[in-house]
Parts: structure tokens; sequence; C-alpha cells
């Protein structure tokens, strides 16, 4: 078999520009995890169904698991690691899933945050619907839906009395 | 579950990407990946060379004129779906947008891939369909048009020559005494539906029906359009008999059976859902 061909690649995550070499087969979601050390994006079905592995691509939540990170390129790449600040204060997302008790194991979370952070900052006092449109695509196998439903607008109350 | 190996190549241009296409033996197009990524990690599809359109301009573009919407091969369905003028213009579109898949899908695929794709549970391939409407493509042998009657001939299979792009796809906007009107049955909102139904009625002056036609979804092996026009000339919507339609359809529909649904279920549900699409055009 041919030695496969290795690309140049340069992702901009979280702010900071990632170099890396890797074939353009490489899913975003498995350059993450693998090549960049950030591990916080899960990886579920692979098929984009349960959306464990979701991140924002020029702030619109997308499954890194159906993406190239060949063709992430030029982009602004936003994952789990980049919700929190530096010095550790969690984001209202964060802080709403942990004061909600919306998360058990765990594994789904990181998906969850990224889709409701991308809906609080599209649309920052969402009603019931638009919660549950927007975290439809997302799957959760033990916390169940109400409280991250409830999370999400407890977020909207914290992000309104942090102003 | 990992792709299998294949070569990259960013399109500079429609020209370049036709002119790849004609030179690399078996590449395919990637526009959004929502259809082709998922096929590939399951390695139903082991393209040995993708060629990206995705960031070319000149593919981004959504035009509207006097008789049609047109969308080109990069335009995302999340694109669509927010387009105001789309909104005012051709609101079928933005009824079929909402019923594609989830938010974070439409954000990446693209309304021409789901057309390429030719997915007959696509919501897309149903409105193209049901309007009468287009793509245009593009190789090195020139551009042609093919009508959505021609485009789609088999589960995932398209008239589409292999060295053949879609730029564009034309949706046909409907006349000021046309409605439309689309629904579907699906597990959860977004994913595939069980059975759909987008029907169009276009009245006469007297409001009484001129021509009324049903597309449907995830009922046989391509998208499937029934005219009631000969059962419903000049009658007024109103008197429209729920039997009649629904035996129009169960009559002419031959669904497969899944682990979703038995094909007496989808049947009966793209029958009702047909009477219930024509009874919302009033």
């Amino acid at each position: 078999m041919n030695e496969e061909m290795s690309h140049e690649i340069v992702l901009d995550v979280n702010g900071k520009v990632k170099r890396f070499s890797a074939p353009a087969r490489r899913l975003l979601s498995d350059a993450l995890r693998g090549d960049l050390g950030l591990t916080g994006t899960h990886v579920g079905c692979e098929h984009g169904v349960c959306g464990c592995c979701t991140v924002l691509i020029d702030d619109q939540p997308v499954r890194s698991c159906l993406t190239f990170a060949i063709a992430a390129q030029d982009r602004k790449i936003r994952t789990v690691e980049g919700l929190a600040d530096a010095d550790g204060k969690l984001h209202p997302v964060q802080a709403a899933f942990k004061e909600c008790h919306a998360l058990q194991c765990g594994f789904c979370t990181p998906g969850f945050l990224m889709t409701a952070t991308a809906l609080l900052e599209q649309r920052p006092d969402p009603d019931e619907e638009e919660i549950t449109e927007a975290i439809a695509g997302n799957l959760c196998r033990c916390t169940g839906y109400q409280n991250i439903r409830a999370a999400i607008g407890h977020a909207v109350e914290l992000m309104q009395s942090d102003i | 579950m990992k792709p299998a190996s294949f070569d990259y190549h960013r399109a500079t241009s429609v020209e370049d990407a036709t002119q790849l296409l004609s030179e690399l033996e078996d590449a395919k197009i990637l526009a959004g990946g929502q259809s082709l990524i998922p096929l590939m990690n399951f390695r139903l599809s082991t393209p040995p060379h993708l060629i990206d359109i995705s960031n070319l301009p000149e593919l981004s573009e959504i035009k509207v004129d006097d008789r049609s919407v047109t969308v080109g091969a990069a335009v995302t369905h999340t694109t669509l779906l927010k387009t105001q003028r789309v909104a005012s213009e051709l609101p079928l579109l933005v009824d079929a947008e909402k019923l594609v898949a989830h938010e974070v899908i439409r954000n990446r695929g693209t309304v021409c891939g789901s057309l390429a794709h030719a997915d007959p549970a696509g919501e897309m391939t149903a409105v193209i369909r049901v309007l009468d409407g287009a793509v245009r493509t593009s190789s090195v042998d020139g551009e042609r048009t093919i009508q959505a009657v021609d485009l789609f001939e088999g589960p995932l299979q398209s008239s589409l020559k292999e060295n053949e792009v879609i730029v564009e796809a034309i949706f046909p906007k409907l006349g000021r005494n046309s409605l439309s009107s689309f629904r579907e049955v699906a597990r959860r909102h977004g994913d595939y539906a069980i059975a759909g139904a987008v029907s169009v009625v276009d009245y006469d002056d007297a409001r009484s029906i001129a021509s009324a036609r049903t597309a449907f979804l995830s009922v046989g092996p391509v998208p499937i359009l029934i005219s009631f026009d000969q059962l419903l000339a000049k009658t007024k919507i109103s008197d429209i008999g729920h039997d009649e339609i629904y035996e129009i359809v169960s009559s002419q529909l031959n669904p497969q059976a899944d682990v979703h649904a038995s094909a007496d279920y989808r049947r009966h549900l793209a029958a009702e859902l047909a009477w219930e699409s024509l009874k919302a055009c009033v």
C-alpha cells in the first residue's frame, strides 16, 4: 500500500492557531481529540446522529464528525475547552448545567453545551419551543431532557444578571 | 469508523472543479458533506478524490427574480431558511427547510447537495418536484439543465453524469393564485420522515381549482408526483372529499416496509398527509 499523503493543516481553535500534519480523511473530531489533545469534544455515533461532537464553526454549531479538518481551515472553531474563562470561571451555560443537574454521565454534555451556547448567542431570550428545537439534534441517554431544558433557561437568567 | 483514504482538492472555480472532475478517476464533489461524509464514515462510499466546492463565492448566491428562486451549490439549508426574500417570495422553501434534519446539520448541508444525493426521503427533492423545478449543471462538455422529473432515477441515484456538478437549483415561484403546504410525520422533528406530502393548488379567478398536485417523500424510490387535476377541475377546495383523495393516493403508491414503518402504514400516512396538505391550501 502506498504511503498516505499528509497535509499541513492550520486550524484556529478557541482563538489559538494550531498546526499539525494529517491526511485529508482526518475528521475534525479526531483532529481535535487526537492531534490537538482537546478531548473535551466527544465522539459518539460518528455519523451525525448523536450530537456529542458538536463544535462551533464561525459561531454556528456543526458536527465535527461530519467535517474534515482540512476543510475547516480559515474558519474559527470553538470547542468546550474555550467556554470557561482562563481563570477557570465557568461559562454561564456550564454553571447552569451544574446547578440544574443537567448532566449525569456527562458523555453528551460537551455537545449540549456548544449547542446551547450557540442558541443563546443567536437568541439571548429563547422561548421553550426554541430551546427544545435547538437541542432536538442532541441525544442524552441518562439525564433526560427536562433538566437540560431547565438549565438552558437558567443560563439565560445567569447571562442577564451577569451584565 | 473512519473514512477510507482520499486525495483532497479545493476547487478554485467552477471551471477548475469540472476540470478536476473530468481528469480524476471516480472523484466526488464535496459541498456540505452532511450526506456524503456519513456514507464515507461507514465506508459505503470510498471515493479516491474529493473536490471541495464549498468555498466558491460564485456558488454561494441566492438569486430571486420574477420567475424563480435560484440557489447556488454552496448555499446551506440555514442560509436559504434565513433569507428574508425567500420567505416572502417562495415561502414553501422555508416551510420545507424547517423540516430538513436538525439545525446543526442544516448549518453545513447544502440545498444542491441534498438534490445530488437524490434521497427520496429528502424534503428538497419533493419540493423541487412539486414545483417542477430544475438544476443547472456544468462539466467540461458544457452546461445543461435537468428538470426535476428527470433528475431522480432511484434511491441515491441521480441522472447526473460522472463529470457533472450541479451549480444551482432553480425553484419556480408560485403565482399569486397558488397556495402550498408541506406535511410530514417523523418520530422526532428533524428525523427522516416516515412519510411526507407537499401540495400546490392553483386557483382560477373564480376561486375554483385550476390545478392541484402533491409530491411525496419516503414512499418510493424517487419523489413521486400525483396530479389531481382531472378529479378536482373547477371544484372549490372546500368541496373536495377525504375519501376520494385517500383512494387515489393509496392506490398509486407502493412504499417499502422497513424497521420504522410497515408498507401499509406508510401508504396510509401518505394518503392522510396528502389530504391534510391539500386542505391546508385554502
